[in-house]
């Protein structure tokens, strides 16, 4: 549905987008994440023909995003992360111009989500709303939109609790339409709980791809050993050596069934074991925590859609 | 209702207090200027002397093509209460606020994210802007009209000698808006197209007068072929209008120009988010 190849954008020497080439396939839910300044939103304005770019293309549908935007914007709704409206308007005003320059036919379902869902008074003047109230009616236009295509740009981030659950569970009630939707965000735990998959950019690139049905299946075991460790383990356990510690202990990232890695496991001297999981916190940090510098990605490798998952990025990390 | 309409709709609804206003205002020096014309008709009977005195006034105001009709004399008259600074001030607001204000403010995300063609956007600019500028007009003809039958006016101005000067006012607020047009279409704040579209109106009004001033015509005479105030002679159009046909074809061109030259930079440029 969504491909890039080699996307790039520069503002003189800054280079706002590098280098990005990825494919989103139909139905699915692209979470996109970095912080503030990392190309999230470069991309996504490439993507709906606003941004020319300096190089390489985007594809929407089958419709270049530059040279054919008028036909990608008629297969995408998008929400602004900054958003703006016109103060003048009513709540219904407003409704009614976004499905007027769509050419009708969402208008009473972008109500009724307005009204219900949200439970929005569309009677006031935008002027009146809140940041977060405002943000509740583009959402509402947004999912009423009959589109192919959902690009959401910081859709939570002006958003109560309650309003943010009934955010996630229209992201999935639009998957389960079958719309793609592409979730820009920094609540790290919001993207985690809605995407089938997670880029993560940093400074311009796209640094890793995440498949979060893969890393629900993740477990790390932390295993300490009578003796020395071993030095690796049988390929078929799908089991990576995370981290080496002091006193015999090491850290490993598996994925598949558990009994056999346990059987495997049973073979060895073991001394004292523990079970754990892993969040999206942990990866995130490892491109964006308080110990990554540039120095650590000076070299960055390109991610492999076909190498998806933490392997490619692991087996780096052991690496260094 | 269309993307297209919709967007006019929005544009006249954005503006109606602004053209409110300044229609308000056309409808005002209109009717202001029928009723100096009869003050100055009462006053000129008084005798011989006010009569050569207000004829050289009245020659200087109205330029060459004065022939101290009424139609001239009223004609006359718009040029200094300040209706063609209303019509100038509508053109560079527009113009300025068609691209760059809506980016700066960043209201032009909405639009430009649905499914509208550029050229769709900039005709919506275009077609709303010009609309408010007919219809300051069209109430400035009125007011004109309604005020020489008010005070009953001997030799009544036609409709249509009261039109041409509309016309030619309307042509120059048009180009005005065209060339400023062509700065918001390219810049990503408004101030600075506001502040290009008003340097050139000025420049263009200080350079007019001096290429036609008796002093400097010999020598500077070309730089009024630099200005659009070369087009703008309502009373001319008011009373001989053999001029009136080129200096509003030429206005409008201008104006085409800017739209035109407006679109392809507005076609090929990024549209960033507001900053």
């Amino acid at each position: 549905m969504i491909e890039t190849f080699g996307l790039s954008k520069h503002y003189g020497r800054v280079a706002a987008l590098s280098d990005l080439t990825v494919s989103i396939s139909k139905g699915e839910v692209f979470g996109f994440l970095g912080p503030n300044g990392s190309g999230k939103t470069t991309t996504i304005r490439c993507l709906i023909g606003m941004l020319r770019p300096t190089a390489g293309r985007a594809n929407v549908a089958g419709h270049d995003c530059w040279r054919d935007g008028l036909a990608v914007r008629r297969v995408v709704s998008y929400l602004p992360g900054e958003l703006r409206l016109y103060g003048y308007m009513s709540g219904f005003s407003m409704l009614e111009f976004l499905d007027s320059l769509r050419g009708g036919g969402s208008f009473e379902r972008s109500v009724a989500i307005a009204e219900r869902m949200l439970g929005l008074d569309l009677k006031r003047k935008v002027r009146t709303y809140s940041t977060g109230m405002k943000q509740k009616l583009a959402l509402a236009q947004a999912f009423a939109d009959p589109v192919e295509v959902l690009i959401l740009d910081e859709p939570t981030s002006a958003l109560d609790p309650s309003a943010r659950h009934q955010v996630l569970e229209l992201v999935q009630q639009a998957k389960g339409h079958g719309q793609t939707v592409i979730f820009s965000g920094h609540v790290l735990s919001e993207v985690e709980a809605v995407s089938d998959r997670v880029g993560i950019m940093r400074k311009g690139r796209l640094m890793h791809l995440e498949d979060m049905h893969l890393r629900r299946n993740l477990r790390m075991v932390l295993v300490r050993f009578e003796g020395a460790p071993p030095i690796d383990f049988p390929p078929q356990l799908d089991v990576i050596i995370r981290d080496r510690r002091e006193g015999n202990v090491l850290l490993l990232e598996h994925r598949g069934a558990a009994a056999p890695l346990l059987s495997h496991l049973g073979t060895l001297p073991v001394l004292d074991l523990a079970i754990g999981t892993e969040d999206l916190r942990t990866l995130y940090d490892r491109f964006h925590g308080p110990d990554v510098d540039d120095d650590t990605f000076a070299d960055p490798a390109k991610p492999d859609e076909n190498a998806q998952g933490p392997a490619l990025i692991h087996q780096e990390f052991a690496g260094k | 209702m269309t993307a297209f309409m919709a967007l006019v709709r929005k544009q006249m609804m954005e503006t109606r207090w602004f053209l409110g206003l300044v229609s308000l205002a056309m409808g005002g020096l209109g009717w202001l200027g029928v009723y100096q014309t009869m003050r100055y008709l009462a006053w000129v009977q008084e005798d011989q002397a006010n009569r050569m005195m207000a004829r050289g006034m009245m020659r200087f105001m109205g330029g060459p093509s004065f022939d101290n009709s009424v139609l001239a004399l009223e004609i006359a008259r718009w040029n200094f209460p300040v209706v063609p600074l209303l019509v100038l001030s509508w053109a560079i607001a527009r113009g300025s606020a068609a691209v760059s204000g809506e980016l700066e403010r960043g209201t032009l995300d909405l639009a430009m994210s649905r499914p509208m063609s550029r050229w769709t956007y900039l005709m919506a600019q275009v077609v709303s802007s010009l609309l408010g500028l007919t219809f300051m007009m069209l109430v400035l003809w009125l007011s004109n009209l309604l005020a020489n039958r008010f005070y009953g006016i001997e030799e009544m101005p036609s409709a249509l000698g009261v039109l041409r000067p509309c016309v030619n006012i309307f042509a120059l607020g048009a180009s005005v808006f065209g060339y400023t047009l062509l700065f918001s279409s390219f810049d990503v704040v408004r101030w600075r197209a506001s502040l290009l579209g008003s340097a050139i109106t000025i420049a263009g009004l200080v350079g007019y007068s001096v290429a036609t001033a008796d002093e400097f015509k010999e020598r500077w005479g070309w730089l009024e072929w630099l200005t659009v105030f070369r087009g703008y002679a309502p009373v001319e159009a008011a009373v001989k209008a053999e001029q009136f046909g080129p200096n509003v074809g030429a206005l409008c061109g201008v104006c085409a120009a800017g739209i035109i030259i407006a679109y392809l930079f507005f076609q090929g440029r990024d549209l960033p988010a507001n900053s």
